[in-house]
């Protein structure tokens, strides 16, 4: 099947991104917190990095979700594929009381959960910055293995994983 | 909302589809694409042309795809305002090979008369100075040089799109 627009965890509501998140996205984007995504953004940046997350549901059928919790949103989450590679799991928490609290995960395991188990998906890859410890130990606790290959053209420096439907 | 279909006589305007995003990356790399603001790797070209898809949904406006009635897909049509812009503009794109058939007028005709519709007062076109073609496309249009208006650049020029002077049925004429 091809992947759900929504999802649902316990805690949390994965859906599309939508015109009111473009603000809330945007305080993230162009704040220091973004320093482990390749940011701070400028303002148009973050419109073109929100748009883009929109237009690839649009022209692959899957995408990123974003992560409500309590009808607000909180960060986004989802598959990643800008080249016709390797589908990339990404996971941004964009308000930072937000954090610490295992909503990246609960998103991000329901994420994988659906795409492995519903929709048949074998593999994706992570990459994360080398100093984004919280991040190192998420990919960790969902069952990913560090590989030694380097991060895409548009990231070389950054740490790379795999996670295969068997190891999830 | 996906961008709406558009026919006019000779071409369909259409939401994009992931394969036009090759045509694109051929087209920035060739010299026709001199004028614009080339993307500086394939990452950001893919930012570039996913968020004129996804600006439908967020604005209400963003990009189409211009292809002839049989399907060949010719170049791109857009109505864009990201926060960088001080007003919503229209731009327009042709492949190598397409030029000088009058397909970038039907195509803008038809987007400006969209535009109309949606009851937008004005529209803007940035245009580099030395952009000869696209002047006497906007001039064709009936768009007007806005020397008050504001840009970010040095070396571009404003022209300025009213639903009174262009975009009017008889442009297809």
């Amino acid at each position: 099947m091809n992947p759900a627009r929504t999802l649902q965890t316990p805690r949390l509501q994965l859906r599309l991104p939508v015109a009111r998140d473009l603000p809330v996205y945007t305080a993230f984007a162009t704040s220091a917190r973004a320093k482990t995504v390749g940011g701070p953004f400028e303002t148009a940046q973050a419109f073109d990095k929100l748009a883009a997350m929109i237009g690839h549901w649009e022209l692959r059928g899957w995408g990123r979700y974003v992560i409500e919790l309590d009808g607000r949103a909180i960060g986004h989450c989802g598959p990643l594929d800008t080249f016709g590679g390797t589908p990339e799991m990404t996971w941004t928490l964009w308000d930072a009381t937000a954090m610490g609290q295992g909503f990246a995960t609960e998103a991000v395991q329901e994420v994988i959960r659906h795409l492995f188990d519903d929709c048949g998906w074998s593999d994706v890859k992570i990459c994360i910055d080398p100093a984004n410890d919280a991040s190192h130990r998420m990919a960790q606790r969902i069952g990913a293995q560090a590989i030694n290959v380097p991060g895409p053209a548009r990231w070389p420096e950054a740490k790379t994983y795999t996670l295969t439907r068997k190891a999830a | 909302m996906p961008a709406p279909i558009l026919d006019t006589p000779r071409l369909r305007l259409r939401p994009h589809v992931m394969s036009d995003m090759d045509a694109f990356a051929t087209f920035f790399e060739g010299t026709r694409a001199d004028h614009l603001t080339k993307p500086q790797n394939t990452s950001h070209l893919w930012y570039i042309f996913t968020s004129e898809v996804g600006s439908w949904e967020l604005i209400g406006i963003g990009g189409w795809a211009i292809e002839t009635r049989d399907g060949q897909l010719i170049g791109q049509v857009a109505i864009t305002q990201p926060p960088h812009f001080d007003e919503r503009e229209i731009g327009w794109i042709l492949f190598d090979g397409f030029e000088g058939q009058g397909y970038a007028l039907e195509a803008a005709t038809a987007a400006l008369h969209w535009a109309w519709e949606q009851d937008m007062q004005t529209l803007v076109s940035y245009i580099e100075k030395d952009n000869t073609r696209s002047i006497a496309l906007a001039e064709r249009l009936g768009a007007v040089l806005d020397p008050a208006a504001q840009v970010d650049e040095d070396d571009a020029l404003v022209y300025r799109h009213s639903p009174d002077i262009d975009g009017n049925p008889e442009a297809y004429a």
